[in-house]
């Protein structure tokens, strides 16, 4: 997978807020098979919600979407 | 380790499968992060007859594994399967910049937050038509419906100039796999 290669071309804001929208349904939609989930950065275990925090907050998506639609 | 993407039908051209009868599972040897996970997901809209994106997180120890924990749902998964068949998920939001630069006070925000769930339900009641379901601004939408449905967005972004409308998609149904 080129993951990482796309994650660099990801400059643009407008690209900004799709990856918070990829990023927010990764986390909180799809299948669940096992109840029991652990999450991992680089192999470090993080809890669920600290995660969610982290990477999807309401705010942070708030200022991408209004500086996407100031630029 | 196995990390789980999606399961699918009718892939063509991916690597890392485990057959399950007619469904198949999309794995990864190596862990990635949520992006990773993510823009892996996405890769495979275009090259599967239909997607059912997995959460990020789900791994098991080895294909063994994997198979105890799926074939207890496999009916469950074909039948999503193929219910999400030549269909991908859009998003839309209303995000108005000029009052947030204006508020100061919590009545404000709040004021401002019933004004932009207001614009939503509006849109929503015209976007309703072209999708198959909806949940929460996310649409179901078949992949030939697609460029209606965009035009449609369009229409009333041209109608309402003083709303910043975010379209985005088309998704992996991520939205409408657990429904």
């Amino acid at each position: 997978m080129a993951a990482a290669q796309l994650r660099r071309d990801v400059t643009t804001l407008e690209e900004q807020v799709t990856l918070v929208d990829l990023v927010d349904r990764v986390l909180n939609a799809g299948v669940v098979i096992s109840g029991d989930i652990t999450l991992s950065v680089a192999d470090v275990d993080l809890v669920y919600v600290g995660l969610r925090v982290l990477l999807a907050s309401a705010g942070t998506l708030d200022r991408l979407a209004a500086e996407a639609a100031a630029a | 380790m196995i990390h789980l993407y999606a399961f699918v039908l009718g892939a063509e051209g991916i690597e890392e499968l485990v057959r399950l009868g007619r469904v198949e599972a999309v794995v990864g040897r190596e862990a990635v992060d949520a992006v990773g996970h993510g823009l892996a997901v996405e890769s495979l809209v275009g090259r599967c007859r239909s997607v059912l994106p997995v959460r990020f997180g789900e791994r098991f120890p080895d294909e063994a594994a994997l198979r105890r924990a799926v074939e207890p749902r496999l009916a469950e998964l074909e039948r999503r399967l193929d219910e999400l068949t030549g269909c991908v998920e859009i998003g839309v939001r209303v995000a108005p910049p000029e009052e947030r630069t204006a508020v100061e006070t919590g009545t404000d925000y709040m004021r401002a937050a019933g004004r932009r769930q207001a614009d939503l339900r509006d849109l929503d009641r015209r976007l309703q038509p072209r999708a198959r379901k909806s949940a929460d601004a996310r649409y179901l939408v078949a992949r030939t419906e697609v460029a209606g449905f965009a035009a449609e967005v369009e229409r009333y972004a041209r109608e309402h100039p003083e709303l910043a409308l975010v379209c985005t998609g088309p998704w992996a149904p991520y939205t409408f796999a657990a429904a």
